[in-house]
């Protein structure tokens, strides 16, 4: 007997039908379990039958409601109470169920908070991904360079680079500040107080228009 | 002056059956140690962990289950009293019996579901023997002409002659009061059992502790009866009787490391079983020829 | 009649090897009702694929359950080789399985040991985790550890056993061979065993089926399902595999597939022995999983069917990695057998399902 597996999309509204028929052609039931994706939540579930494992992927919204199948497989109860726990995923109808009290939990749908690494990397495949498709449209990259650079890098190096960066740019401005000082200090006081006045009216025109340009 | 006799003998045994059953409690460990493939613990272990829970902070649910164990371990010294003193055999029956009844009590004050799981399992053990261990003070009236003790020393030949079936059912509720596999339902001294310590689930400390001394001593008081049956006149027959007592013990151990727990239904309907046919055509023998 | 008692069994319980709550209504000694909850042990294993990459995460893997350890990280280590297109030399394949199946023999060692504990025997108890000792000192000698091996890696196995290791492995299942004969035998010709077992717990084929069972649960109860019969692996060389099956269905069936078992899983180990090819031990692994590529899995466990399921974003680290335990599967056909059986059967019954609650909770 040999073993095949296969990945086919499912529809949330086809779930129920489709799970009373496989269980009348004589399919058994495996599992079922969720994914967190960006758009939402995939539910696999799986059937065999002979070497043939079937797994059928239902994408669904976070606040879907999702019928239940342990009125057709008694042993989904427990899968579903663990989606409605660590996913948070609304099902109706568990044969037994615990109503969030399965796994007792100190955070609710643990499985769809996204930790900074696991966001981080998302955000630097989604960006690879959008390079790669750039390059081969055969369009350069409009990014900033820069910014381009610290999304490739780990997320802790990339905030490190950014507070060196920060602390250089700080750094300058605090040079150039005590650059001026120096030069005040030597001019004659009405003058100095004229300059210092341009200097502030001009730093603000740069804040108001900074601000009017976001 | 019988009854200061029974008293002395009373305190006599309080003092010496905890020694003895100490001794025999820990020979079983040993031997059920070996029967198993491992090395056991020391001789006296059985008297370290004693000690240990008589130092145990007191932390019982209620008050009065001390009492109750404590009225239990009195009459099990009682009942031994009377007995190694030649006197009724009847009496002391009885006695032991209502010492068993306040083991259950103590077990039913505490009102904790395994321990009353345990004190319901334990009343059915007492329903289980009593009928052979009242057939027993029969068979050796019958067979001795007199329900005391005493009377033993006197006769010609032991009373295994004239009530070997009934000595054979005594050897078959043995089990049971001894608590031994199949029939530690009560109380197991493993402790894998799913009513956990069963009826002695809710007692710790001192209390566990005056419960295990008091079951060192009822053994010493059945292994007791075990040894009556090969008594006579002869003074040599008392050691006959210590090696037929040892012997029965060692039996115990082996058929409790070889036999599955068995539940209540069965117990019940074996100990009745065996009582009828054995103590009840013994008796039947013994008063019809 | 009755009065109705609840029984509150577990967590913390002498005769239970995993914590697991069972509220159970008794009416004289007769279970009439039982509400489980689990829940004890929930560690969210799951989520530390995003701070551990596919390599690392085999160690978590394996720590999911002492007793099926060999079995996760093997079951992990195959589904990241499909998600990636990695293929295993066949040495490592072999040795794979061999692992497995000596894991499957302590593992159902340790459960026929607890399973005579349960019914109060406790003499078999010690003999059956004395046998399992030597396996367990097989794995110490072949992988450095004797519970948790951590020997399988993505790409192969981490250390090779050579032919003199091996021909002492297959000497020390000859002596175990032997002494597990004679213990077999009296598990299961010994009238106070077959007492407290026999009638127990029956489920029939059709409500096995129903009920999704899986393993040697299921195939006391005559489903014929067992994934080592797909051939998958170094299991594609065996001459012939034929599950162990029962019908009678109850707590006697499951006792003696288990025992089957370990002699069909020695005489695994013999064959794949001899058949051994030569050649490398593992193959290196470059590379990351491509973002959206999904693949499933399923393995043998000892006590069951067990699936898993990973997902790649692209990056080291894993998007989702699942494990489905066969406890899981068997939970349902656990709360149907409860029903009205005696209180002194409940633990038989709990334990003939080979609870593994850590495994369930992950």
């Amino acid at each position: 007997m040999g073993f095949e597996q296969d990945f086919e999309p499912l529809a949330l509204d086809e779930l129920h039908g489709f799970a009373e028929s496989r269980r009348a052609e004589g399919w058994r039931y495996v599992q079922t379990l969720a994914v967190l994706t960006d758009e939402g939540i995939d539910l696999v579930y799986s059937f065999m039958k002979g070497g043939h494992l079937a797994n059928h992927v239902v994408p669904i919204a976070r606040d879907a409601e999702v019928p239940s199948i342990s009125d057709v497989f008694l042993a989904a109860f427990v899968f579903e109470n663990e989606i409605h726990d660590l996913f948070g995923v609304a099902i109706k109808g568990i044969a037994i169920d615990f109503e969030g009290n399965f796994y007792q939990l100190a955070n609710e749908a643990p499985m769809t908070i996204l930790s900074p690494e696991q966001a981080a990397a998302r955000e630097k495949a989604k960006k690879a991904a959008a390079v790669k498709a750039a390059k081969e449209q055969g369009v350069a990259p409009e990014a900033d360079d820069m910014e381009a650079k610290l999304a490739a890098m780990d997320p802790k190096k990339a905030a490190k680079v950014r507070a060196a960066m920060e602390a250089k740019a700080k750094k300058e401005a605090a040079a150039k500040e005590a650059e001026i000082e120096g030069k005040l200090k030597d001019m004659d006081s009405e003058k100095a107080a004229k300059v210092r006045a341009a200097m502030e009216a001009k730093a603000k025109k740069a804040a108001s228009r900074a601000e009017g340009g976001e | 002056m019988g009854i200061l006799i029974a008293l002395l003998g009373t305190v006599a045994f309080a003092v010496l059956a905890p020694v003895v059953g100490c001794l025999l409690a820990g020979v079983d460990r040993i031997v059920s140690a070996r029967m198993q493939g491992r090395v056991g613990p020391p001789l006296l272990q059985p008297y370290y962990d004693v000690r240990k829970l008589f130092g145990k902070e007191r932390a019982a649910v209620n008050g009065v289950e001390h009492a109750y164990v404590v009225c239990a371990w009195l009459f099990a010294c009682v009942a031994g009293g009377i007995f190694f003193t030649g006197g009724n055999l009847l009496l002391c029956v009885f006695v032991i019996t209502l010492s068993s009844l306040f083991f259950i009590m103590a077990a039913y004050s505490t009102r904790s579901p395994y321990a009353e799981v345990g004190a319901a399992r334990e009343t059915l053990q007492v329903m289980a023997y009593e009928p052979m261990v009242l057939l027993l003070a029969v068979g050796f009236y019958m067979a001795a002409g007199s329900f005391d003790v005493g009377a033993a020393l006197s006769l010609d030949a032991p009373v295994i002659g004239a009530t070997l079936l009934v000595f054979l059912g005594v050897l078959f509720i043995l089990t049971i009061k001894l608590r031994k596999s199949p029939f530690d339902l009560s109380m197991s001294h493993h402790a894998h059992q799913e009513i956990v310590r069963g009826i002695t689930t809710e007692m710790s400390g001192p209390t566990l502790g005056l419960v295990e001394v008091m079951h060192w001593c009822e053994n010493v008081l059945f292994l007791g009866w075990i040894g009556l049956f090969f008594v006579w006149g002869n003074p040599a027959s008392l050691a006959l009787a210590v090696v037929v007592a040892l012997a029965a013990y060692f039996l115990e151990i082996a058929i409790d490391n070889n036999f599955a727990r068995v539940k209540w239904q069965f117990m019940l309907k074996s100990a009745w079983a065996v009582a009828l046919v054995a103590g009840g055509v013994n008796i039947a023998l013994l008063a019809f020829l | 009649m009755g009065k109705a008692t609840i029984i509150p069994f577990g967590p913390q319980h002498p005769v239970l090897p995993e914590p697991l709550h069972l509220d159970l209504v008794v009416e004289d000694e007769t279970v009439i009702d039982c509400i489980p909850q689990i829940g004890f042990v929930h560690r969210g294993l799951e989520k530390l694929v995003e701070t551990r990459d596919y390599n690392q995460f085999i160690y978590i893997a394996e720590r999911i359950c002492g007793i099926c350890a060999m079995g996760h990280s093997l079951g992990y280590a195959e589904t990241v080789e499909e998600l990636m297109g990695v293929e295993v030399p066949k040495r490592a394949e072999y040795l794979r399985v061999i692992w497995h199946e000596l894991s499957r023999i302590h593992s159902h060692l340790l459960w026929l040991g607890l399973a005579a504990d349960a019914f109060g025997f406790e003499s078999m108890f010690m003999h059956c985790w004395r046998l399992r000792e030597r396996i367990l000192d097989i794995f110490e000698k072949t992988t450095g550890g004797r519970v948790i091996l951590s020997v399988v890696k993505v790409g192969g196995v981490a250390r090779d056993i050579d032919g003199a290791m091996m021909q002492g492995i297959l000497a020390t299942l000859d002596g175990i061979r032997s002494d597990y004969s004679a213990l077999m035998k009296t598990l299961l010709t010994d009238t106070s065993i077959k007492n407290r077992t026999v009638g127990v717990g029956t489920i029939g084929y059709d409500e096995a089926v129903a009920l999704s069972m899986v393993g040697p649960f299921a195939r006391a109860s005559a489903v014929n399902y067992d994934v080592r019969s797909f051939g998958r692996g170094a299991y594609g060389d065996l001459a012939d595999f034929q599950p162990i099956l029962d019908n009678q269905g109850d707590c006697y069936a499951r006792v003696k597939v288990r025992c089957l078992e370990v002699l069909q899983s020695i005489d695994i180990i013999r064959e794949l022995a001899a058949k051994m090819p030569a050649g490398d031990i593992a193959v290196a692994v470059k590379g990351s999983p491509a973002a959206g590529a999904q693949a499933s899995n399923v393995l043998e466990q000892p006590r069951g069917e067990c699936y898993y399921y990973a997902r790649g974003n692209g990056t080291k680290h894993l998007d989702r990695m699942r494990m489905r335990t066969p406890t899981s599967q068997n939970l349902a056909g656990m709360a149907t057998a409860l029903k009205g059986c005696d209180l002194a059967d409940v633990n038989m019954i709990i334990l003939t399902i080979d609870p593994c609650i850590s495994c369930t909770e992950r």
